[in-house]
């Protein structure tokens, strides 16, 4: 046991550099990122059990996240609340095919109902509820006739002291996560978080499932709980459906024969639809709206699934989402019930960890280990690579079995409180044996562009050992640039827009004095000559990369921090490459800062003729500084020991011989990073005109590389 | 140290007694630049406080000294030569300070073939200068510290302002 669990350590511990935690992704990342809809500790419980229609039954076991699907009659005090929240002034009801006003109240019809809010009606006639150590979250889908969205109304009930509250949250997909089917765990697009009066509070962007923007308002503490359509969607929606059909009159769960059905709570439940493929009735949206009671909601896509490329026979496909829903708190601990039920939801949908390891992490409870486990995860934003150590991680744990052996480092230090991912990984450099696929998956979801890093990360190829330090230090910089959201952003904060650009980094002896070049290495083009898709090369000179006490000329050796402006210099590059394609291809195509058109601003810094390199290099002067600046300050710390920063903390330039000022100058950061970004753009004129020309610029300038080139040439995992 | 005292020595000593030869140098690990009064010359001296480079509890003012030559072409920018307590910070954070080593003032002229001179560098040129140093650790030995018959070698850093490329 002990040789499996060294063993496992040694494995997961070579990962580390990988995916360091990044502690400053804070609570509110790790709420928002949650995956997986709140659900049951126990899928395979007895659905009939949990809930039996009365409200007060959800509270039998308060410390286990539980799901249940309610009829309109299983929950009449949250319906006050939603009657209250809506002033009565919206009921209506709904028969099959036809939405008209209410005339009659609907809990004296025994009828399903719907409540009718700014954005549509809130199917009152089934919601998920969702209760966990006395917190109960009701989900509704709220019916719209816009198709190119779904709205969940979600109701969160404190039952201990009564306080309810209610919001709506808003989902927009891309057309290509709707064409093509993704599941909600790729989510694309935006969601919109309006409170309980419709108002619109704050609105994510997701990109693969990847918040990409937090938008403007925090919300404070949104935990979305997504769950993900599976590909065993379609051989269950039809029971899905019939489950849903069936609970709205004979009860939530029991699916009529009074026993559970093999319920899979990550199959049992939609709440939102939208059409995909055409050739609607386009003229019918009643039609278009999917109702609960439909049966056919798996069966169509089920029949185009099975046919590729062959036309449906039905008008529309209904897209089987998940619930989707966000609960506010607070606190976002591990008292907080949604967070419990999130993680351990996500565990076992998302991650597959085995019924095993959740039994023992229910066992456990211990907050630590959740916290951490989330927290590792968001950080590594859920890749293969970050999902393989956490079960290995989880499964080093339980081999450990502190609880019987205690006196073990590992469970000394999970003990003291520390996170599970800092007890168990620890140090160590990259695990050679991971593969090229996942490394670079892993990366890409961080970095600005598709990136290749096959040629430069550790190999187990022993056979060439030549640039193995070269490849180690590359990628610890890089790694900690990826740590740096604004580097995963570079291209759209700056330029608005981003392209399916293909990077390949290499690492390669390029002579005394360049710290690297881009080129462009082939590319598609659109009909309308924009950019398809380019693969680019990016050259880093192994000189930057040596260490060595002797050579201590200003193109060997360089600083971690020198390294990182320089990889940053040169992914802005592979992009200024694609838009100078286009720009040779005549494209006009979207607004620049400073109400530039894009031509005219290629015209003015390209000369009109498109020329490369350096007027490039004036772009970057004008335009790019700023984002280059913020991204070093992010990766300051990482990159530039506490020490070093010391060192400098009260250097006064004024002190320098020859300096140019008349009285006091200390060392200033963010003079150094940007001067220090101005490295390799001295040719631009804009270079000429505001650094060369000028005596105190042109001191700063070379005083601030010169220091860059003092900090620690080491990158520390 | 010892061993960095006798591979320098080693080198040294090998080298003496030939012609100065370029090739030889271009060969060599290590050069020494020798810095002299000269009319016009290339090279000017200057000391400034290098707090940054003096630990944090240190109450000793340390001080660093830059030899920078002005090449004769004034769109070229200046090379530093610079030494410093410390090369770096990371040689801080160890507390290895930067290699000097003393040897008797008949060390020029014994090894005038393989040390550097400013009359060689107008020779070939300031950027063959430059491309001569490249990859080199290099020793400065300035006349103006010669004391009691002893010469000083000290290691420096050298820094082209002529600025790192990025293509």
């Amino acid at each position: 046991m002990l040789e499996k669990t060294d063993r496992n350590i040694k494995r997961i511990t070579t990962k580390k550099m990988l995916i360091k935690q990044d502690h400053r992704i804070n609570w509110l990342k790790t709420c928002v990122l949650l995956l997986g809809v709140a659900m049951t500790l126990t899928a395979c419980q007895k659905e009939s059990d949990l809930l039996t229609g009365d409200e007060d039954s959800h509270l039998q076991e308060p410390n286990k996240g539980r799901q249940a699907h309610l009829s309109a009659r299983d929950m009449p005090t949250i319906l006050d609340f939603v009657n209250e929240e809506t002033n009565y002034t919206r009921q209506v009801l709904i028969d099959k095919s036809e939405i008209k006003k209410a005339k009659q109240d609907y809990r004296n019809s025994g009828l399903q109902a719907r409540m009718e809010s700014g954005f549509g009606y809130i199917d009152t006639s089934n919601a998920l509820a969702v209760e966990s150590e006395g917190v109960t979250s009701y989900t509704f889908k709220v019916v719209t006739k816009d198709l190119t969205n779904f709205i969940n109304y979600i109701v969160v009930e404190d039952k201990a002291s009564q306080e309810k509250y209610s919001y709506f949250m808003k989902y927009t997909p891309t057309a290509d996560w709707v064409d093509n089917r993704l599941p909600l765990s790729l989510f694309s697009g935006t969601i919109d978080y309006y409170n309980e009066n419709e108002v619109l509070q704050t609105t994510l962007t997701l990109t693969d499932g990847i918040i990409i923007n937090f938008g403007n308002t925090e919300i404070p503490c949104p935990e979305i709980l997504f769950n993900t359509v599976s590909d065993t969607t379609s051989s269950s929606s039809s029971g899905t459906t019939g489950s849903t059909t069936g609970g709205s009159t004979s009860g939530p769960i029991d699916n009529g024969e009074g026993t559970s059905y093999d319920y899979n709570p990550w199959q049992s439940w939609w709440t939102g639809w939208v059409t995909i493929g055409g050739g609607g009735d386009e003229t019918s949206n009643e039609q278009e709206i999917d109702d609960s009671d439909s049966a056919g909601v798996g069966q169509c896509c089920e029949t185009c699934e099975a046919a590729p490329g062959v036309a449906c026979t039905h008008d529309h496909h209904y897209y089987n989402y998940r619930t989707a829903q966000i609960n506010l708190k607070s606190e976002p601990t591990m008292e907080n019930p949604c967070v419990h039920t999130g993680v351990i939801a996500f565990l076992v949908g998302q991650l597959e960890f085995t019924q095993e390891q959740l039994n023992w992490l229910m066992d456990m409870e211990q907050e630590a280990i959740y916290v951490s486990l989330i927290d590792y995860l968001n950080t590594g934003h859920y890749s293969p690579l970050v999902i393989d150590i956490a079960q290995e991680a989880l499964e080093i744990l339980m081999d450990m079995d502190c609880d019987t052996t205690p006196s073990q480092e590992v469970c000394a230090c999970l003990e003291l409180g520390m996170g599970m991912f800092e007890c168990v990984v620890e140090g160590g450099e990259e695990d050679c044996s991971i593969s090229d696929d996942d490394l670079n998956y892993y990366y890409s979801t961080l970095s600005p562009f598709n990136v290749d890093l096959s040629e430069v990360r550790p190999s187990c190829d022993n056979i060439d050992t030549t640039s193995v330090a070269e490849n180690q230090k590359f990628m610890c910089i890089y790694n900690k640039l990826t740590q740096s959201p604004k580097f995963k952003d570079l291209f759209t904060d700056v330029f608005g827009e981003t392209k399916e650009i293909n990077a390949k980094f290499e690492i390669l002896d390029l002579g005394d004095t360049t710290g690297g070049n881009c080129g462009l290495n082939s590319h598609t083009m659109n009909p309308d000559g924009s950019i398809a898709s380019a693969n680019v090369i990016i050259k880093l000179n192994k000189r930057m990369f040596e260490l060595g006490d002797g050579n201590y000329n200003h193109g060997y050796n360089r600083s971690a921090i020198l390294i990182a402006k320089t990889i940053i210099h040169e992914c802005l590059h592979a992009y200024i490459h694609i838009k100078k394609l286009e720009c040779e291809a005549n494209i006009i195509d979207w607004e620049w800062l400073d109400n530039i058109t894009f031509p005219e601003l290629l015209n003015e810094y390209y000369d009109g003729s498109c020329e490369p390199l350096q007027e490039q290099h004036q772009f970057i002067f004008n335009y790019l500084m700023p984002v280059m600046t913020e991204i070093l300050g992010d990766v300051k710390d990482d990159l530039i020991p506490i020490s070093n920063q010391d060192y400098v903390s009260d250097l006064d330039l004024h002190n320098i011989p020859g300096n140019p000022f008349t009285e006091s100058h200390l060392f200033n950061w963010d003079e150094f990073f940007y001067y220090m970004s101005l490295v390799g753009l001295h040719n631009s004129e804009a270079f000429e005109s505001e650094i060369e020309n000028s005596t105190i610029e042109n001191f700063l300038y070379d005083k601030y590389r010169a220091y860059a080139r003092d900090f620690s040439k080491n990158c520390e995992q | 140290m010892k061993t960095i005292i006798t591979i320098l020595t080693c080198t040294v000593f090998t080298l003496i007694s030939q012609a100065q030869d370029l090739e030889k140098i271009k060969a060599s690990k290590d050069l020494f630049i020798l810095i002299e009064k000269r009319e016009k010359s290339a090279f000017t001296k200057g000391r400034s406080s290098s707090k940054s480079f003096t630990r944090k509890n240190s109450k000793e003012q340390e001080w660093e000294t830059m030899y920078v030559l002005h090449p004769s072409n004034k769109s070229e920018k200046n090379l530093w030569l610079t030494y410093k307590q410390y090369l770096d910070f990371d040689h801080m954070d160890r507390g290895d300070e930067t290699q000097v080593f003393y040897f008797n003032k008949s060390f020029i002229k014994k090894n005038k073939d393989i040390i550097i001179t400013e009359k060689l560098i107008d020779k070939i040129g300031f950027q063959d200068f430059l491309k001569l140093i490249s990859g080199k650790q290099i020793f400065v030995i300035d006349k103006d510290e010669i004391k009691d018959n002893k010469i000083k070698l000290k290691q420096v850093i050298s820094y082209d302002l002529n600025y790192e490329a990025e293509e």
